[in-house]
């Protein structure tokens, strides 16, 4: 993390550069990215000195990575599909494949919960006018 | 008075239907909230904000107000009858309320909690109806070289108090400042960090990143541990106090209260820090310290009224300086930026329906939530029974949806599911997001204080010290920033000192 965090520091003051510094009587927009990128350098090779020293690596304790990322999967599926098949299908598969997959639920469980979030996202969409992509079901669906 | 004409309007514009409506609608999901472990106050006010856009803006604050403070009483719920804090601001109470419960006095710890709650609820907002207008008035005085103070201050503070590391902290205040500068130059007019993608040259929107960093990322957090509750019990049982538990709790109450208040007032400080001192407090306080840990009223009573009037106590500087002090705040800000009101030293006079009318509500939320917390705690203990795996793909459901609805963009999902594995990895890697939210927040405000200032002083940056309020701040900042710094070489010598011993 450190690295990456140095890494940013040095290209956020070149970017600072970049974009004109100006001077201190006319600071330009580059003035106070600059300024910054330098402070998070200096922070960021303190931390790496501080977590060299003190050994200090993970703070909070592993757990199931496999789930966390299969969650990640289905936040990504749903933003994938949503403008394509619509925000009725891609609701009701994204519950399917959370509850069955990441919570091991029974498809009786999985099937109902997925059918009340259809409900949910329907009556969510018509009752403060937000325009969902209705994708597939277009013409169909207000 | 001038505070209690305000008042009274106050009450004329919470006592309409639909102000009412959203008052008791803030503090149930409030209290539903902090009931649920795994959703804080701040992802909850991130997760509705999209629904506040079409309501009237006085209604709008109210709800969300409604929310921070109830979900400040709701918390205690969970701390006492599962040993799991329902938002970090209850965190203490598990120490003494769960033992209390195990000891078959869930009811008066729950008692005490909600009465706690409402005394120190109670005296934060008098504390905000007869502060704010005066410091307001101070404040409309504050040029630019004051608020850049202000906001380097409060950004500083921050970082100290919320994060376990104060270098962490200041990491994630740059980073904050830094996301909030993509977009146009605010003065200049040129686009920065943009790197050819137009949805970036309107800057990144709050809600997203706000709703990535608390809601996404608290979920992410749960799942992988596959979040599991078990009650200590099913049945509260009487809740009434004997006279005894009134005699104990009743000091510690009021000093939680006063405590929670002030710490309140400083940016960083919010309901975690004043109900940690309140404990601390009490402890020493204490003829019997012992009895803390195994079930002492007073463990329960000082920190739950504390965190109730840091709350309160919280919106001070938002209304008055138009300086958010922590994350939830930092909602409310936006919230209010989003329905076109600033908040700041002239919210009082340009938008006095809003002030008065948020500072009014507050007083009926509180006896709103009274009710909701004493007589309706069967209810509560029902809601703890369901099971996370229900709750959190509907939260995200949620999310995506509230996201979406903002700018109508899938653009804005996926900046939400980036901030949400940023997230994840920061808290994994224990970097609190709070101070990034803030930074986030208060950059641009204080990019254009600090750049008109030099604008001012032709280039001199001795203005901050020329003036009185930022010089006292700025001088504050430094003896801060230089005790700090001793401090963390003092400890390294140390740790030489104990190395080359132990050698």
């Amino acid at each position: 993390m450190g690295v990456i965090l140095l890494a940013l520091g040095i290209f956020v003051g070149y970017q600072g550069i970049d974009l004109t510094l100006g001077t201190p009587s006319r600071p330009g927009p580059g003035f106070v990215p600059f300024g910054l990128g330098f402070i998070l350098t200096i922070l960021a090779a303190f931390y790496l000195w501080q977590n060299r020293s003190n050994k200090e690596k993970r703070v909070s304790p592993g757990g199931n990575y496999r789930r966390t990322a299969m969650a990640v999967g289905v936040l990504c599926f749903y933003a994938l599909m949503v403008n394509w098949v619509g925000y009725i299908f891609t609701t009701f598969f994204s519950f399917i494949i959370w509850l069955s997959l990441i919570e091991r639920k029974s498809w009786l469980q999985t099937a109902s919960l997925a059918c009340l979030a259809v409900v949910a996202v329907y009556a969510f969409n018509v009752l403060f006018s937000i325009q969902l992509p209705a994708g597939l079901l277009k013409g169909i669906l207000r | 008075m001038e505070q209690i004409s305000g008042l009274l309007y106050g009450f004329s514009v919470a006592l309409t239907w639909s102000n009412l409506f959203f008052c008791f609608l803030g503090a149930l999901v409030g209290t539903l909230v902090g009931v649920l472990p795994g959703l804080g106050p701040a992802a909850t006010v991130a997760l509705l904000l999209p629904i506040t856009f079409k309501l009237e803006p006085v209604s709008a604050i109210i709800m969300l107000a409604g929310i921070f403070y109830g979900a400040m009483y709701g918390g205690s719920t969970t701390s006492i009858l599962l040993n799991i804090p329902g938002e970090a601001a209850s965190v203490v109470t598990c120490l003494d309320g769960y033992q209390m419960a195990r000891k078959g006095r869930a009811g008066p710890a729950l008692a005490i909690a909600a009465i706690g709650s409402f005394i120190a609820g109670t005296i934060g907002v008098i504390g905000l109806n007869f502060l704010a207008p005066p410091l307001a008035e101070f404040a409309v005085r504050f040029g630019p070289p004051e608020y850049f103070a202000l906001t380097l201050f409060g950004l500083f503070l921050a970082a100290y108090l919320a994060s376990t590391s104060m270098v962490k902290g200041l990491i994630m205040v740059c980073l904050g400042l830094l996301l909030d500068m993509i977009g146009i130059d605010p003065i200049a007019g040129i686009p920065r960090f943009t790197f050819g993608i137009l949805p970036l040259q309107e800057g990144l929107d709050f809600v997203p990143l706000a709703m990535g960093m608390f809601g996404i990322a608290e979920i992410l957090i749960n799942t992988e541990r596959a979040m599991k509750t078990e009650l200590v019990t099913s049945k509260v049982g009487r809740i009434w106090l004997t006279m005894q538990d009134w005699a104990e709790a009743k000091w510690a109450m009021v000093r939680g209260s006063l405590i929670g208040f002030f710490v309140g007032l400083l940016p960083g400080g919010g309901a975690v820090i004043g109900s940690l001192i309140s404990y601390a407090v009490e402890k020493r306080v204490s003829k019997h310290p012992e009895k803390f840990g195994q079930g002492a009223i007073e463990g329960v009573a000082g920190p739950e009224a504390a965190n109730n009037s840091a709350a309160t106590g919280s919106f001070i500087p938002l209304l008055t300086l138009g300086i958010p002090g922590n994350a939830t705040i930092a909602m409310i800000f936006a919230a209010l930026m989003i329905h076109g009101v600033t908040p700041g030293p002239l919210l009082i006079t340009e938008k006095p329906e809003i002030f008065w009318g948020v500072v009014a509500s507050m007083y009926i939320g509180n006896g709103v939530l009274l009710l909701l917390n004493l007589p309706l705690v069967g209810i509560w203990v029902q809601v703890l029974r369901v099971p996370y795996f229900i709750l959190s793909p509907f939260v995200v459901l949620l999310c995506i949806v509230g996201v979406y609805s903002t700018r109508t963009n899938v653009f804005d999902i996926w900046v939400m599911i980036a901030f949400g594995i940023l997230g994840y990895v920061f808290r994994k890697l224990a970097f609190e997001p709070g101070p990034l939210l803030l930074a986030f927040v208060l950059g641009t405000i204080s990019e254009r204080a600090f750049r008109q200032s030099l604008l001012m002083s032709k280039g001199s940056p001795l203005i901050f010290f020329e003036r009185p309020v930022s010089a006292a701040l700025m001088v504050l900042l430094i003896v801060l920033i230089g005790m700090q710094i001793a401090f963390l070489f003092r400890r390294k010598s140390q740790s030489i000192n104990q190395f080359r011993g132990g050698g």
